[in-house]
């Protein structure tokens, strides 16, 4: 089922109405949907079922203030009164790299989870598998920690209501909990084509390839050729060249993306010119000005 | 393998080495095939597919063409073999591959198909970094390891072509070698392209140890880390983990950059730079959007606004507004000046300052036009006529100034400039006017033109201090062919010249030049174009300046130089010698025109072992007027040669020096002369290296030295068809090359419709040795023999000695010339045992460099077999034969081929019985006869076959005479018209045998200038 599928069957998602979320989706399909189920499961054990139905009520009559779905915290006031509200967290630990190098590996090796992941859904046995490489989808109970601000034990309810708006985004969005664990689900797609593509073509490189013809990129096969053999097939001629502009390349580039402070296009620049006379010199003289003459 | 059965049938034993091939080289030939650049190699072999039959391998066609072609049997199949290899680096195989395709560096043998292919690839490589189509990339291999490597950039339109070319034409042997890579093409290529153009870009920062400059940097900074690897020799880089995915994300996202989004749209930003129609107001940048396939088709961003119904045309399934903010946006961030437009609701249109308008222009057109954006600028940007440039103004005294020891190109002149633009001067004070608006662009008289204030300020210091500047001939002429003044940067528009440099200047076609008289001694009658010719070869010499004579073949330059040589002695009195230097073939040739055209000239050929040397060679030059030699015995007799003041040296088939770096053509150089000519029907065959070649001969330092030559003019004329370069490089040669072409005007009315010539050639020693031992043996069984038998024997005889004249192969019995296969030994070349068809070779090339047809006709037909074996492997031609069992399906197939404008086979090689009579092939307008019928009226019909109706061209018979031997004796009789000569029309060959013997034996001699002797 394709993300767009499951957006026309679903409830209205929650909106904000006077700084408010309400839950719409029912407690049902909630509980059925895979991520939300394993959410809400977690979370009942932590502040337990009173405190659960509480919270359910409270989300309903949109107690929460605001969601914040951010890697190892979710957060968001919840109401204290009809003025004030309270902020509360619920931090769960993120996998290590390690981890992540498990599960990115075994994804590799089979090409679903690649494509359900682009498609944006969870693909059937993702919890199977994260459990599998040893970092369960979601952290045992005793590794979330929960925070009131100001609050107490009574104030359980509160983090239940935070827990079952966070449900209804994991029902809408349930790839959503990668990033809570660590790494966005367009990362986590992206290390596994890089590992499927050293799998399938011994490498990854980070130019785009060249398009051409496949007719004309693979030749006529070796076979049909042996009467011909030692002749080319068409002739080279030479081409106008069109009027190339000063570091144009690196113009287009513009500024590296790479985060790195060294400043390399000012380097580069000088490269591009140190080996564009190179390049001219063996044109002109290939075996030096010497040689050429003698 | 294997042995017994069909050997296909055969499998490799895992422990036995793969057999060598029996073609290819062995290694010491192999390496000392490489020349100079065998040094730099590390020895090896590899494993190789090659085609096979049940027979054996395959020689190449090269190698098989220069043995005649080989047998076949059954279908061939591919299998592997051993082949000695040298090992390069990435860089010196790119060096060593320039200098193939430069022909910098002379090759033991011709460069095969395969060579030529990889020598492009690197011309590719060296060409995308020379203009900086290159780019950083990494790549992380299947072991984990990451590599920082440099990359051409092969993601435009030109690339794509040129790629697309390459894959088209590489020949199937490059795709031999049994390794990693496989079968396809591509990943050959793009391997051999990334492997030199890595080493190329990194061997020289290692040079210039380029890694001092991250030297103490935070080593952890993902742009340090991709340095290293980039700078350094290992591309090795050292990441742990997501680190490495990270790197080659971030690496990948930021080359993405350089996509050409528009690439596969339909749509692309278009903009269009109006200037003012009054000085300094605004300019107008209108934006629009433009069919990609048809640029021409477009529409205003007002339309696309407005959605009008040629937007949704032009559009198609695009939302053309959405393509058009896109577009905009994206090319605002190359060039900011766009940015105010994405601030308007409706971006259609914005004003520029001139200086705005300028760095469009100049700067940043190219750059939004590589990334997909169309520029519509002014179409009077970038002409000659709207820079400023200089003129070169030359000032030179009258033909007086030339009395006296002539100096060539060292000859005293006086020379000025003058600013223009275009061909409109411009005075110091316009030139003030327009220092003082400061302004890149300006009109002047109403004509938008370009003003770099730099060299403005330059060029008005240059008129302020205007001096005229005394230099000699050769210094200004180069100084006006750099294109670029050297003080003010300025563009070199052209010369203007007064008195004599105007003449030369002009060229011989004006008429400035003196009309010379056809000399009183020359047997013959020049035709009026040769006149042309003798004048202007008489006013080079006058002025000491070398020429080259390069008119087509057969328009009669061998008359024209010994017409200038009568000439000199007509009206100098005493001249000194004068050294011909030609190709050994046509030794004879020359002999016989001047005793044809000039018997008064005498001559002296320095050829052979017992060729006078020292003080005796010196001795008879000074006393005959032409010394003849061959291009082989300069560079041996450097010394003996170089020992006389020659008045003059003349190259005949000047193209033989057509490589610079060969040891003949240095020596030829280097021989001193006052004058100097070179005579050629094809002064450029491949390259422009030739004409530089040639040019060097004939004008020493004029087109500067080779490298030199080939960054201004060579490579930008024969690799980017750059029209200045040429025009400049046409300008700067045309005083000093004479090309006249059969088909020019002026030529063609001097022409007859059918042009004879006799083309003689000497036998090798071969040759000779297998006809005076058949002259030997057989003249003594036919003087003790009578009758039918006598006559039969003689008639044998004549047949052997004819045949040995057209090839000595043909003296061996068998019908097929078959490879020695596995014998290693070296093949000489089929046209080289015979100097007929070495004759043939040269003369053909002449036709194939023109563009023209022939058809060759001989009696025999292994004879014409071998011919298409020749023509095929030191042409690279591909030629027709059509003899006695061409069926008859067949023969009229070759007849429309060859006759077909678009057909490929231009020589079209007959026998005389077969192809002589009933075919019409007007396509040719040379025939060459390769041997003799005796009968005119027989050769006349075969000529036929290209003069009749339907000719429109003037026809060029070549009949070939072998000298010294029976061909000639007969060939000179026919042509007196003796009474012996009356009897052999119409009777083949029998009268000679109602001879006696002695009659005989006197015809059949070999004669002293028979043979072309061994040096």
């Amino acid at each position: 089922m394709s993300r767009a599928d499951l957006s026309s069957k679903a409830p209205r998602p929650s909106r904000r109405r006077g700084g408010r979320i309400r839950l719409k989706i029912e407690e049902q399909q909630l509980r059925e949907a895979p991520v939300s189920q394993m959410w809400l499961t977690t979370i009942e054990s932590i502040v337990g079922t009173k405190s659960m139905h509480d919270g359910l009520l409270a989300a309903q009559d949109g107690a929460v203030r605001s969601l914040r779905v951010e890697c190892g915290v979710i957060s968001g006031p919840v109401q204290a009164d009809a003025e004030t509200s309270l902020p509360v967290r619920i931090e769960l630990s993120t996998i290590d790299e390690a981890g992540w190098q498990r599960l990115v590996e075994a994804m590799a090796c089979e090409a679903i989870w690649a494509a359900k992941l682009l498609e944006g859904e969870i693909p059937t046995g993702l919890g199977d598998l994260f459990r599998g490489c040893g970092t369960p989808l979601l952290p045992e109970p005793e590794l979330i920690r929960t925070e009131i601000e100001r609050g107490g034990r009574r104030d359980a309810w509160r983090i239940a209501a935070l827990g079952w708006i966070a449900s209804e985004r994991f029902f809408r969005d349930p790839l959503a909990i990668l990033a809570v664990r660590g790494l966005p689900c367009g990362d986590l797609v992206e290390r596994i084509s890089h590992h499927r593509a050293l799998r399938t073509q011994g490498e990854t490189v980070a130019h785009p390839p060249v398009v051409l013809d496949p007719a004309v990129a693979a030749g006529p096969p070796l076979a049909d050729c042996l009467e011909t053999w030692w002749r080319p097939h068409s002739h080279v001629h030479d081409l106008e060249r069109a009027a190339h502009a000063s570091h144009a390349l690196l113009r287009r580039l513009g500024a590296s993306t790479l985060e790195g402070k060294f400043p390399m296009s000012g380097l580069l620049a000088t490269i591009y010119d140190e080996a564009a006379a190179e390049a001219a010199r063996l044109l002109d003289a290939p075996l030096g000005e010497e040689d050429a003459s003698d | 393998m294997a042995s017994g059965g069909d050997p296909r049938s055969t499998v490799e034993a895992p422990d036995e080495p793969l057999p060598w091939h029996p073609y290819g080289a062995r290694r010491s030939e192999f390496i000392e095939s490489l020349g100079r650049a065998a040094v730099i190699g590390v020895d090896g072999e590899c494993a190789v597919r090659m085609p096979r039959d049940l027979l054996g391998p395959y020689p190449s066609d090269r190698l098989a063409a220069s043995v005649g072609g080989v047998d076949r049997t059954g279908e061939p199949w591919l299998a592997r073999f051993r082949v000695a290899t040298r090992s390069f680096a990435p860089v010196d195989g790119l060096r060593f591959l320039l200098a193939v395709k430069s022909r910098d560096l002379r090759l033991e043998e011709e460069p095969g198909h395969d060579l030529l292919f990889w020598a492009d690839v690197a011309a590719l490589v060296a060409e995308r970094c020379e203009c900086q189509r290159f780019v950083p990339s990494l790549r992380q291999d299947g072991d984990g390891s990451l590599r920082a490597f440099w990359r051409p950039w092969l993601q435009d339109e030109e690339a794509t072509e040129q790629l697309t070319m390459l894959l088209s034409a590489m020949p199937p042997v490059a795709r031999g070698v049994d390794d990693d890579l496989g079968d396809m093409a591509w990943p050959r290529l793009e391997a051999a392209l990334e492997a030199m153009t890595d080493d190329l870009v990194r061997t020289m920062l290692r040079r210039e140890d380029f890694i001092d400059a991250i030297d103490g940097r935070d080593a952890a900074d993902p742009h340090v880390l991709w340095l290293a690897g980039l700078l350094d020799g290992t591309q090795l880089l050292t990441l742990e983990g997501d680190s490495t995915v990270k790197i080659i994300r971030s690496a990948r996202a930021w080359i993405s950059r350089l996509d050409d989004f528009a690439l596969g749209q339909s749509l692309r930003l278009r903009l269009d730079l109006v200037p003012p129609a009054i000085e300094g107001e605004p300019w107008s940048l209108s934006i629009g959007l433009a069919a990609t396939d048809d640029t021409t088709l477009y529409v205003t961003a007002e339309d696309v606004w407005k959605a009008t119904p040629q937007a949704a045309q032009l559009a198609g399934e695009s939302d053309p507004q959405d393509v058009l903010l896109t577009e905009l946006g994206r090319a605002a961030q190359l060039w900011p000046a766009l940015e105010p437009l994405l601030s308007e609701a409706m971006p259609g249109q914005i004003n520029l300052s001139t200086i705005e308008a300028w760095s469009l222009l100049g700067e940043f057109r190219p750059l939004l036009e590589e990334s997909g954006c169309i520029v519509a600028v002014p179409s009077w940007w970038g002409g000659q006529q709207n820079t400023i440039g200089l003129r070169m103004i030359i000032e030179s005294g009258g033909f007086d100034e030339l009395d006296g020891p002539p100096r060539g190109m060292a000859s005293s002149i006086r020379y000025r400039w003058q600013v223009a633009v275009g061909d409109q001067p411009l005075s110091l004070e316009s030139l003030r006017r327009l220092r003082d608006q400061r302004s890149p662009l300006v009109q002047v008289d109403g004509r938008w033109i370009e003003v770099d204030q730099t060299q403005l300020a330059k060029a008005i210091d240059l008129l302020e201090r205007q001096d005229e500047t005394e230099t000699t001939l050769l210094d200004a002429m180069r100084v006006a062919s750099e294109g670029v003044e050297e003080e003010t940067g300025l563009t070199v528009l052209g010369v203007e010249a007064e008195g004599w440099v105007e003449s030369l200047l002009n060229g011989p076609d004006e008429g400035a030049v003196q009309d010379l008289p056809q000399p009183d001694r020359f047997e013959g009658m020049l035709r009026p174009y040769q006149r042309v010719g003798l004048n202007w070869l008489g006013f080079l010499d006058r002025c000491g300046l070398g020429g080259c004579l390069a008119d087509d073949m057969g328009l009669g330059k061998t008359v024209q130089l010994i017409a200038l040589l009568q000439h000199e002695r007509a009206n100098d009195g005493v001249v000194g010698p004068t050294l011909l230097v030609v190709p050994t073939s046509v030794v004879g040739n020359w002999t016989r025109e001047l005793d044809r055209f000039a018997p008064e000239l005498t001559w002296h050929v320095q050829h052979g072992p017992d060729r006078p040397v020292g003080e005796a060679f010196r001795s008879k030059a000074a006393n005959v007027d032409v010394t003849i030699t061959t291009y082989a015995l300069v560079a041996r007799d450097t010394e003996t040669l170089g020992g006389v003041p020659w008045h003059r040296v003349v190259l005949d088939e000047a193209q033989y020096i057509k490589n610079p770096p060969t040891k003949q053509a240095q020596a030829i150089r280097g021989i001193n002369a006052d004058r100097r000519i070179a005579l050629t029907g094809t002064p450029v065959e491949n390259r422009l290296s030739e004409l530089w070649s040639i040019m060097e001969f004939c004008n020493p330092g004029f087109l500067g030295t080779a490298p030199d030559f080939r960054r201004r003019f060579a490579r930008p004329i024969e690799r980017h068809r750059d029209a200045d370069a040429a025009s400049s490089l046409r300008g700067l040669v045309q005083p000093f090359v004479l090309r006249r072409l059969k088909t020019d005007r002026n030529v063609i009315d001097d022409l007859p419709e059918c042009v004879e010539t006799r083309e003689f050639a000497t036998l090798t020693t071969e040759q000779a040795t297998l006809y005076q031992s058949v002259v030997d043996s057989m003249i003594g069984q036919v003087d003790r023999t009578e009758g039918i038998q006598r006559r039969g024997l003689i008639l044998a005889m004549l047949a052997k000695l004819k045949q040995i004249c057209d090839h000595p192969e043909l003296s061996v019995s068998g019908d097929d010339v078959v490879v020695a296969a596995g014998k290693g030994e070296s093949l000489r070349r089929l046209s080289e045992r015979s100097g007929k068809s070495r004759r043939l070779m040269t003369l053909l090339e002449e036709v194939l460099a023109t563009g023209e047809r022939a058809l060759v006709f001989t009696q025999y037909r292994r004879m014409g077999k071998l011919l298409s074996a020749m023509i095929e492997h030191d042409l690279g031609c591909r030629s027709l034969f059509l003899h006695g069992g061409t069926p008859m399906k067949k023969r009229q197939e070759m007849i429309d081929e060859f006759q077909s404008p678009e057909g490929e086979t231009p020589i079209f090689v007959l026998s005389l019985k077969a192809g002589g009579l009933g075919l019409n092939l007007t396509a040719a307008n040379h025939v060459f006869h390769f041997d003799r019928w005796w009968n005119p009226a027989v050769e006349r019909q075969a000529t036929d076959r290209a003069f009749r109706i339907g000719q429109t061209r003037t026809v060029h018979v070549h009949k070939f005479v072998c000298m010294g031997t029976l061909e000639e004796r007969i060939d000179r009789m026919i042509e007196e018209k003796t009474q012996l000569a009356e009897q052999i029309i119409g009777t083949g060959d029998s009268w000679l045998t109602e001879m006696d013997t002695r009659e005989l034996r006197d015809l059949l001699l070999l004669r002293g200038n028979a043979m072309e002797v061994e040096v």
